[in-house]
């Protein structure tokens, strides 16, 4: 299945806009899927981000569809 | 001070004309009783004090311990090439007291804390988040719940921004932030996202004040200037 992603934050130009999934793949495996094919400066990044899934707040044990849209919410820090 | 009669509208200052029909005159009038403490008077801050005054809030509590340096100039409204050294909530007052002379600012020399919080806050009927950092908007989370106060939340990172309006105990920023370390800022800060950031934080802020509108309560709006995205996205159901 297929998962559309987006990024905020410094991490929107350095990661996959679209990943090829298994079906049933909980938002937990793509967090670890991201983690694993990211620069190692920016695990710590991906580690604290957000994951917002067809825009609503989703948590580590959702379920992924084909076709969803998941929206990766770095911390944004500045005034 | 400039009057403008008119049968239906009654008299409104001459300043406030245009801020008819969006406000009624009597919202109007009633934004002078009311009390807004912006925490910070940088790249939000600035923007956010200013829009207030002009709008014609009555009290701006402006809170900033910091000077005003060169790499300021490129985003602080406040901030320019004659002020350098200077402490950016007396600028704010200084500012404001050029733009709205009605509007009372009380500048504070300081950084919020744990130990002025209650004497800086107290007596709010709203608080702007325009700090730099994320613990600090952690306490300031605890800090308006204790006062039983609102929080407009608003923070940047280079293309992007964010604001979201927290109720007293909602809570909202531990739906946002996994993490209080500030774990990147190498986006930057650049002139249009504070602006674009603080007038929707100033938005929140009116329809508080005035009790209408539809508020980004329980919601996260979110700005990607570098594709022109906007997202409203919901953190909770009420």
């Amino acid at each position: 299945m297929i998962v559309k992603l987006k990024y905020m934050g410094v991490i929107h130009d350095k990661m996959p806009d679209v990943l090829d999934l298994e079906e049933g793949t909980t938002l937990k495996t793509l967090k670890s899927n991201l983690l694993d094919i990211c620069d190692d400066r920016l695990k710590p990044i991906i580690s604290n981000a957000s994951f917002i899934v067809n825009n609503m707040s989703a948590s580590d044990d959702t379920i992924l569809n084909d076709n969803d849209q998941v929206l990766v919410l770095t911390p944004l820090g500045g005034g | 001070m400039s009057l403008y009669y008119n049968l239906d509208r009654g008299v409104i200052m001459k300043r406030y004309l245009r801020n008819m029909d969006m406000l009624s005159p009597k919202e109007n009038e009633s934004l002078k009783k009311h009390k807004v403490c912006v925490v910070g008077c940088g790249g939000l801050g600035g923007y956010v004090i200013e829009m207030l005054a002009r709008l014609g809030i009555g009290c701006i509590t402006a809170i900033d311990g910091d000077v005003f340096e060169e790499t300021n100039l490129n985003r602080q409204l406040f901030s320019s090439v004659n002020n350098l050294g200077q402490n950016k909530a007396l600028a704010a007052k200084l500012r404001v007291n050029e733009i709205n002379p009605d509007v009372i600012v009380n500048s504070v020399d300081d950084y919020i804390s744990e130990e002025n919080y209650a004497d800086i806050l107290k007596g709010a009927d709203v608080i702007v988040d325009a700090v730099d950092d994320i613990n600090t908007r952690f306490l300031l989370q605890r800090f308006a719940a204790d006062l039983n106060i609102p929080l407009v939340h608003g923070a940047i990172s280079g293309w992007f921004g964010q604001v979201s309006t927290i109720m007293p105990n909602d809570n909202t920023l531990n739906l946002i932030y996994k993490t209080d370390e500030n774990l990147e800022n190498s986006l930057g800060n650049p002139s249009f996202t504070p602006a674009l950031v603080a007038a929707v934080e100033v938005s929140e802020v009116l329809k508080i004040l005035i009790e209408r509108g539809e508020t980004l309560r329980y919601k996260l709006l979110l700005i990607d200037t570098y594709t022109q995205n906007y997202t409203v996205i919901k953190l909770k159901d009420r």
